[in-house]
């Protein structure tokens, strides 16, 4: 059908025909928050008190300058990499278990759902699998890591543990959740025309999905890095327990240069995100 | 004379190879597995405490303090009130958060290929 060369029955509208709703949904959004922001005590006119404005101010004029002691910046250095070093440990472990565990729920995969409903037992299997995915990520990363501290005692073994699990939950969801979004055709007909699973994995759906996953991934480091410094205040190590002990002792000097390392470490994690999206898509 | 088959695509229409000449790939690829094995290397992670029988025992022991949960009245009360406030905060939090980055996200994105913004790079 050539739309194309029927004359338009109307004139473009030269307003949003949608306003109406538009500025109903949106009352209605901030109607539904209201009790929301109450029951939360949420107040953020107490951050521009006068007497509040004046000890926040003292604290973030503290932040400069950043200390460039050369002996903290070892420590610092020292402290960070040892922060990298929890964040990559746990996603490695995390991977391990998040890979197999995101494949076995992946309904993408599914052969007997091609024709029709997924047979009983696999979808038994894909359901329960979830499950765990979920009781993995659902358990906070810091009681995760108070558990683990009971057994192997203060010190990386318990956060590395605490990431790898709670990071296996969530990397495992996303990434079935990933690979199920795509475009599914090819991924069925490799399927249907007798591929194996591994297969219709590598030539259907990894190809399509790969820079997403990777982004994804690169993307859950950085939070790994973020985590580790909030195992830190649990005596994990690394730059939590120094910005926890700087946080207490108000030097706001201290706190700046780490922050500063964090920014730095994010905006790594950023660039080589943006350097394999740019390969693999 | 047999022509020469005409390959089914054009070698210019093949994505650019993996594994080429300058190897950005491999040179990844082994930074990211000198990262991780540094990584372990440099932790003194404590698997031999972790995997011992007492390890298993003491974290056996924890586990079955967990068990049967409280569901006492008073108790449930404590934590339905809990829970209410999580998933206030959460929601609050989460829409203001959607609105900041909405902000934020409309001026980094590149819309259009060939856009003159210097600064801006495909992310």
């Amino acid at each position: 059908v050539n739309t194309a060369a029927q004359p338009l029955s109307k004139p473009a509208p030269t307003h949003d025909p949608a306003w109406l709703s538009r500025l109903f949904w949106s009352s209605a959004a901030i109607v539904l928050l209201w009790p929301l922001a109450v029951a939360t005590e949420f107040r953020p006119w107490v951050l521009v008190e006068p007497d509040n404005l004046k000890v926040s101010w003292a604290f973030i004029k503290s932040f400069f300058p950043p200390s460039l002691n050369p002996e903290f910046l070892l420590l610092v250095l020292q402290e960070a990499w040892r922060t990298v070093a929890i964040a990559t440990a746990g996603m490695t472990l995390a991977l391990v278990l998040a890979v197999p565990l995101a494949l076995l729920s992946c309904a993408a995969l599914s052969v007997s759902a091609l024709s029709g409903r997924m047979a009983r037992l696999p979808f038994v299997l894909r359901q329960g699998v979830r499950w765990l995915l979920i009781v993995l990520r659902s358990v906070p990363e810091l009681v995760w890591a108070l558990i683990f501290v009971r057994v192997v005692g203060l010190g990386p073994t318990a956060g590395v543990l605490a990431v790898a699990l709670t990071y296996a939950g969530m990397l495992g969801k996303v990434y079935g959740e990933i690979l199920e979004s795509g475009e599914l055709q090819p991924t069925q007909t490799l399927l249907r025309n007798g591929t194996s699973r591994l297969q219709a994995l590598l030539y259907g759906l990894l190809p399509q999905n790969a820079a997403e996953l990777t982004s994804y991934t690169v993307y859950r480091w950085e939070c790994a890095i973020r985590s580790s410094v909030v195992l830190g205040f649990v005596g994990a190590g690394g730059l939590g327990q120094q910005l926890d002990n700087s946080m207490k002792m108000f030097k706001g000097d201290e706190v700046a240069t780490m922050l500063l390392v964090f920014m730095a470490l994010v905006a790594l994690a950023d660039r080589v995100s943006a350097g394999l999206r740019k390969a693999l898509g | 004379m047999a022509m020469k088959p005409v390959a089914a695509n054009p070698p210019y229409k093949l994505p650019p190879p993996l594994f080429h000449a300058r190897c950005g790939a491999c040179w990844f690829v082994t930074a990211l597995l000198a990262l991780v094995v540094a990584s372990f290397a440099t932790l003194n992670l404590q698997w031999g405490q972790f995997l011992s029988f007492d390890a298993a025992r003491s974290m056996g022991r924890f586990v079955a303090e967990f068990f049967p949960p409280d569901f006492s009245p008073a108790f449930l009360k404590k934590v339905g009130v809990g829970t209410l406030e999580t998933l206030a905060m959460s929601a609050l939090g989460t829409a203001m958060a959607a609105v900041g980055g909405l902000v934020l996200a409309l001026p980094a994105s590149r819309f259009v290929d060939g856009e003159t913004a210097l600064t801006r790079t495909p992310t």
